[in-house]
């Protein structure tokens, strides 16, 4: 892999985000984390919107780490907008939640989502996760060809 | 009987007799016809015979005179006395003519007549000898009538004498045979009369031997049926009673002294009259006159007598007359029957025949007996009154309840099943009233086809339809409100859920937090922290770890109703492997040895659960093991269609059977934290996991000695019946 892949976490609670960069951290991994704390700032993001209008600093993740419950514009939305704009279909979603609900788990599936991980509570689970996460999705998975005109 | 026996012996009596007289009769007349045989021979003997050869000798003497007379005729010289002899000649051949007439006559069989034809001619033939005699004796010739009756004269003489001679031979010959005939005539009859004899006094002694004989036994027959008949009269279960024409006890059986208390001895001084009470007596004067005059045979009649200790008995009587021979009345023979008690049944009955129309009359349940077309032919008061009249009567007289019935269609299914079951019970219908309104009863009734009517009774449930009309509307109401309460009792809970779902979820992020920077204080910045530090800050991670097991356990309580459940057919063996598996950790660290045992059922219902379920058992069954005692789980099961029932029985710690409902409810928990981890929610989803599944879950435990967990959940629904293993 020539380039570090970036991604998009979206979480609304700080102390997660946190948490998930320290285990990136943790992991070694130097993924170039963006953070967007709300559903509505991850649609900005991803749209190049408001402040995050600069593709250079803000470039396309190439995989979204998405929290479902959120204030406002929820996972859920998130996701169904990625997923119905042609632009943003091909990059990986992946649902980092703390839910097993099963609605929660077949909305996801049916919006799109590429998996469902749910969030351990210890902090050794935790480290796994990402690193599988990583491992996976950044590493073994061969991405989706971008497409740059759009 | 004895007089058929007697003319029996009779019978056959002058049977033998005529018999005997007929035997006697043919053999007078053999017998006679055989002394008349003799007698014809006797006579014939004397007739003949004797006759012949008499007068054949007679002959002979004759022509021997005759002879010595001619003999004279020549000698004489004297002309009278030469005429004296040839008068004498004369006079002796027509006597030997009568004696020839005579054989002529009486001579037997051809040669006899021959023998005397020869005879007559040889004599007449001596005729013309003489003639020459006598007429050369009286031309004085008298030496040649000397030489000729010397010479020829003598010689025809001689041959005479000889035919005569023969003659006799002949006649005593025929005599003799005669005789002999005779003899042989008269031992035929000896023989004859001698064996008919013995035969007759054979037969007669044979006839008299079996007459004796059959009259003796009939005699003893006689005896014993008389003895018989003494017995049957004397131990007959009815009285029996001889009385004399005067009204004297001639002869009372054992029952009717019974009947009446007093012995035989009392009767014997006693009259008819004497037992008779007052009021009854002459009650049979009329019937005992008609019997004596001939015109019944027997009377019956009723009365009543007074026992010898004053109590009255009501009595049945057949009196009959007996005569003697020549028809003259001797006794009254009386057959006695005791029907006090009948009289009192009788009685008794009438009464209950009186209460029960008194019941029918007055019940207040309608009544009635129809015909099978329907028409009344007995109801009560209720029943008028249901029909909508006044009285019984006037109901009788309008009412057709065979045309009141709302829907006719409905009488016939019910007569049809009338007809087939005989009976009916309840059959609700409407019926018309006489004011045409309508009314609902229960009909109830039995047909008996063989009287051809039905029998039954009418209960008016109009205003018990109504109230369940009501009811009924309540009820559906009720049923409403009862769907409206579940339904809102099950969104209420579906919110619980949602809530200690949504609670424990919401939790688990702090918790997250918590736990996540206590572990990287844990990895980089411990050795910062001094020993008061270290401390609480273990307790932290060992808190918020606990409240970690805490939410993930309330978690998958409320996740059990929530998820959708499925019935299938689920291998147990396979769930026990399944859980062995996820308790492997366990067992290894506390060097337990589960059982299982082999050809462990199928069951039905949900494998998430069932394998939640026994995870769950297991694990308590390795958790709360005796200190320093490694577990021992033995898994069985019973059949008990249609249920399963596992067991999962532990040496463990045991449990107070205080507890025994109490650790199935949720956070009910018996033991520290620092004693044995848990959350109490395990049971709790147990519970709920086979209630889901309409199973059920029990404990048979003492402390100290181990538990059973029973698990009691629905066979696979293609499960065959297999034994039993614990």
């Amino acid at each position: 892999m020539t380039r570090s892949a970036s991604i998009l976490l979206v979480e609304d609670n700080p102390m997660d985000v946190e948490l998930i960069i320290d285990a990136f951290k943790e992991a070694r991994l130097g993924n170039k984390i963006q953070v967007a704390g709300n559903g509505k700032q991850a649609l900005e993001f991803l749209f190049g919107q408001g402040s995050y209008g600069d593709r250079k600093q803000y470039p396309l993740p190439d995989i979204v780490l998405l929290d479902l419950k959120m204030p406002g514009i929820d996972g859920h939305e998130v996701l169904k907008r990625i997923k119905s704009t042609d632009m943003l279909k091909r990059i990986p979603v992946i649902i980092l939640t703390s839910s097993r609900d099963e609605g929660d788990r077949a909305m996801s599936y049916d919006n799109g989502a590429n998996s469902y991980l749910v969030k351990p509570v210890s902090f050794e689970d935790f480290l796994n996760v990402v690193k599988q996460v990583s491992d996976y999705w950044l590493i073994l998975n061969v991405e989706p060809p971008l497409d740059e005109t759009l | 009987m004895e007089t058929s026996e007697k003319e029996n012996i009779s019978h056959r009596l002058i049977l033998s007799f005529v018999f005997l007289i007929l035997i006697f009769f043919v053999f007078g007349l053999y017998s006679l016809y055989g002394i008349r045989t003799i007698s014809d021979l006797t006579r014939l003997i004397y007739n003949s015979p004797f006759a012949v050869s008499n007068a054949a000798l007679q002959s002979n003497v004759s022509i021997t005179k005759m002879h010595r007379n001619m003999k004279d005729v020549v000698l004489f010289n004297a002309s009278d006395r030469i005429q004296q002899s040839i008068f004498a000649v004369d006079q002796q051949e027509k006597l030997v003519y009568q004696y020839l007439d005579i054989v002529r006559d009486r001579i037997l069989g051809d040669q006899g007549r021959d023998l005397e034809n020869e005879s007559r001619t040889l004599f007449e033939n001596w005729r013309p000898i003489r003639e020459q005699v006598i007429a050369l004796v009286r031309m004085g010739q008298r030496d040649k009538a000397a030489e000729i009756t010397i010479g020829k004269g003598a010689d025809h003489v001689a041959k005479l004498e000889e035919k005569m001679i023969a003659l006799a031979d002949y006649a005593r010959m025929k005599a003799s045979s005669f005789m002999n005939e005779t003899e042989k005539t008269q031992s035929h009859l000896n023989i004859t009369t001698i064996i008919f004899l013995i035969l007759c006094i054979t037969m007669s002694c044979t006839i008299a031997f079996f007459t004796l004989k059959r009259a003796a036994s009939a005699e003893k027959k006689l005896r014993e049926s008389g003895q018989l008949l003494m017995n049957a009269i004397d131990y007959a279960p009815i009285g029996m009673v001889l009385v004399e024409l005067g009204g004297k006890f001639n002869k009372v059986n054992e029952m009717f002294c019974e009947m009446t208390g007093y012995s035989k001895a009392e009767f014997s001084d006693m009259k008819y009259q004497e037992i008779t009470h007052p009021d009854d007596d002459g009650i049979e004067s009329n019937s005992v006159k008609q019997l004596i005059e001939g015109e019944i045979d027997r009377a019956h009649l009723e009365k009543r007598y007074i026992e010898k200790n004053g109590n009255i008995i009501d009595v049945s009587l057949s009196i009959s007359l007996l005569r003697d021979s020549k028809g003259s009345p001797l006794y009254f023979f009386t057959q006695v029957q005791n029907i006090t008690e009948r009289k009192r049944m009788d009685k008794a009955l009438k009464e209950s025949e009186k209460k029960y129309q008194n019941f029918f009359n007055n019940a207040q349940v309608a009544l009635f007996r129809t015909s099978i077309e329907g028409g009344i032919l007995e109801i009560n008061k209720r029943y008028a009154e249901i029909s909508g009249y006044p009285t019984i009567e006037a109901c009788m007289a309008e009412f057709n309840p065979g045309k009141a019935w709302a829907d006719p269609n409905q009488r016939n299914a019910l007569l049809n099943i009338l007809q087939e079951k005989k009976f009916v019970s309840d059959y609700e219908t409407k019926i018309f009233r006489r004011d045409g309104a309508h009314i609902w009863i229960l009909f109830s009734a039995t047909l008996y086809p063989e009287k051809g009517f039905i029998e039954g009774s009418l209960v008016e449930i109009t205003d018990r339809k109504k109230a369940e009309k009501e009811i009924r509307e309540l009820n559906r109401n009720l049923e409403l409100r009862v769907y409206q309460r579940t339904a809102r009792l099950e969104e209420v809970n579906k919110e619980l859920e949602d809530f200690v779902y949504s609670v424990s979820h919401d939790l688990r992020a702090p918790l997250r937090s918590i736990s996540g920077f206590s572990e990287i204080i844990n990895r980089r910045h411990k050795a910062s922290l001094n020993e008061e530090g270290q401390h609480y800050f273990n307790n932290i991670v060992k808190a918020s770890s606990q409240m970690g097991e805490l939410i993930d356990d309330l978690l998958k309580f409320s996740r059990l109703g929530r998820l959708s459940i499925k019935s299938e057919k689920i291998l147990l063996k396979d769930v026990f492997k399944t859980a062995i598996k996820t308790l492997s950790g366990e067992i290894e660290k506390t060097g337990a040895r589960i059982n299982v045992a082999e050809q462990m059922p199928a069951v039905q219902g949900d494998l998430t659960l069932t394998t939640h379920v026994f995870i769950n058992l297991l694990g308590n069954a390795l958790k709360y093991q005796k200190p320093d005692i490694p577990p021992v789980v033995d898994v069985g099961f019973e059949i008990k269609p249609p249920h399963v029932i596992i067991s999962v029985a532990d040496n463990g710690i045991g449990i107070d059977p205080v507890y025994h409902e109490k650790i199935f409810n949720i956070f009910q928990r018996l033991h520290s934290q620092t004693e044995y981890s848990g959350t109490g929610i395990g049971l709790a989803a147990v519970k709920k996991a086979l209630q889901i599944m309409k199973g059920q879950v029990k404990v048979e435990s003492e402390p100290d000695k181990g538990s059973v967990f029973k698990v009691t959940i629905l066979m696979a629904a293609t499960e065959s019946t297999k034994g039993t293993q614990q």
